[in-house]
């Protein structure tokens, strides 16, 4: 950070790091073709469906400051029309960039490089299973031994760390968890649930996961399902509603993330918002109208090739990993 | 005023904060990929020299503080308060014990300090990194004794204490850094 301004048009990442970044990609794509599943190229200028809450895109215009869509923050919805559409294919991947304003700092580079994959007829144990052998197949191509995995439960590493159940907790208890973390909130006020469990989660729990270690959460509560089905679990004796989500994190730092996804248009349309005054964009008309038709049981799984990266070569900065960072641009 | 929103926080920004002037000092991007974006940032207290750590929601923004820093001579102290001056345009101010602090016990009249101003009154004032000062107070010096360690306090013409070695003499001028408050040479008058 503290390089000098005239030494940016230099590549942040070493020429070994780059050799890595290409072999990395290459086995990535090996893997998944030796599964006969279609490498996809999905539009990255897309009509703009803003169906991710806490994901700002970036808006593209015209030179004469006609809107003219967005850049995509993930291929979804392209991916799944896909698969509604041709539903004897066994998988399709994405392998490429995708884009989120404002999220730019050690972890975060607004264009970042995104394997996003749909397995046709796969459970979220499935999904778990694939993700982790690609992740030590990664590890394997950079001549790294296989990591060690442990799993969590969502409830029971807040109930571990912060001492709280986390599907029942008010925003007091949720308020006084991060106060005891020494994380002091400019604004509790402005606040809600999810923003605690956010904030918990992000600086109370993932500094504490094992370095070295591959971490599998699942049990994620039903208000952070985003895209995934629900599912009836258990947590200290009593009954839930949870997300079908996972999170594999390499150490603290978010890899991967992964849904049984959702398959009603109905439940769709409402998490979409499409319910309100607008009504959906043309994009989402027909991602809804193919979701009509018919989405097969699968599962989908986005990971972070940049994050994977540095975890796979111990970089703390993510500018360490990429050719050019936004930083360089 | 203009505000910062925490998409602009990095390092060095001056904000108000609690009614404060502040200097950012570090910030980071937090933010699950589903999740709410949070910017934990570290903030320093201009007045109190404090630093605290604060986590605000992305989006949220903080007012611009009016923070500017300034090369000023000082002149003098009646006593109460120190008397600087704008070496270009002239114009004289006035700051307090409060913030002049520490730094009271390297100024020299004449000395080119530098002064930050929160709405055009000085808040803090740093000495210059090195200043030349005579000792007034030591124990007499020791002849012969130019080699071997050893430290005695010496009081300089601005009050400042600094331990010298022992062959140093009253009356004599010694070079030292107000940033660790050590003696550094003897200067040749």
């Amino acid at each position: 950070m503290t390089e000098p301004e005239q030494e940016t048009w230099r590549p942040g990442a070493s020429a070994d790091t780059l050799r890595q970044r290409a072999r990395l990609k290459r086995r990535l794509r090996e893997t998944l073709d030796a599964r006969d599943w279609l490498e996809i190229d999905a539009p990255v200028l897309i009509d703009s469906p803003d169906f991710e809450p806490n994901i700002a895109l970036f808006r593209a215009t015209l030179p004469d400051g006609i809107p003219a869509g967005s850049l995509h923050s993930s291929p979804e919805l392209a991916m799944k029309r896909l698969l509604c559409a041709y539903p004897d294919l066994p998988g399709a991947y994405y392998l490429g960039p995708v884009f989120r304003a404002f999220e730019a700092g050690r972890r975060h580079n607004p264009e970042f490089t995104m394997l996003e994959w749909y397995d046709n007829g796969a459970t979220l144990e499935t999904a778990i299973d694939t993700t982790l052998s690609l992740i030590q197949t990664a590890r394997a191509a950079l001549g790294l031994s296989p990591a060690a995995v442990e799993r969590h439960d969502y409830g029971a590493l807040f109930h571990q760390h912060c001492a709280l159940d986390p599907y029942h907790a008010d925003t007091d208890t949720l308020a006084q968890a991060a106060g005891h973390n020494g994380i002091d909130v400019a604004d509790p006020a402005d606040m809600a649930r999810d923003d605690w469990l956010d904030l918990l989660m992000s600086l109370a729990i993932e500094p504490r996961l094992d370095p070295s270690s591959l971490t599998v959460v699942t049990g994620y509560p039903a208000s952070q399902a985003a895209m995934a089905r629900l599912q009836t679990s258990s947590f200290e004796g009593r009954e839930i509603r949870t997300a079908a989500r996972f999170e594999v994190y390499g150490g603290g730092l978010e890899l991967a993330n992964g849904y049984h996804e959702l398959v009603d248009p109905d439940e769709q349309a409402r998490r979409l918002g499409v319910t309100d005054a607008h009504g959906p964009s043309p994009s989402q008309q027909r991602f809804l109208a193919a979701l009509a038709h018919g989405l097969p049981e699968c599962s989908g799984v986005a990971m972070g090739v940049d994050r994977l990266l540095m975890w796979l070569t111990g970089a703390e900065d993510i500018d360490a990993v990429l050719p050019f960072s936004a930083r360089r641009v | 005023m203009a505000s910062y929103s925490t998409n602009e926080f990095r390092a060095g920004l001056k904000v108000m904060l609690d009614g404060d002037p502040a200097n950012i000092v570090e910030n980071e991007f937090v933010k699950p990929g589903k999740g709410q974006a949070f910017n934990r940032t570290k903030l320093k207290n201009l007045k109190t020299g404090k630093t605290i750590e604060r986590t605000f929601k992305s989006g949220d923004s903080l007012e611009a503080a009016d923070i500017h820093e300034q090369e000023m001579q000082y002149l003098f102290s009646d006593g109460e308060e120190w008397h600087f001056m704008d070496p270009e345009s002239f114009e004289q101010i006035m700051a307090t014990q409060e913030a002049v602090g520490d730094s009271a016990q390297w100024l020299k009249e004449q000395d080119m300090c530098q002064v930050t101003l929160f709405n055009g009154v000085p808040i803090q004032v740093l000495p210059p990194n090195h200043v030349e000062l005579a000792v007034v107070e030591t124990d007499p010096g020791l002849r012969g004794d130019t080699a071997t360690g050893g430290t005695k306090p010496a009081k300089l013409e601005t009050g400042a204490v600094v331990k010298v070695p022992l062959f140093i003499e009253e009356g004599e001028v010694l070079r030292c850094d107000t940033r660790t408050g050590e003696y550094l040479s003897r200067v040749k008058t």
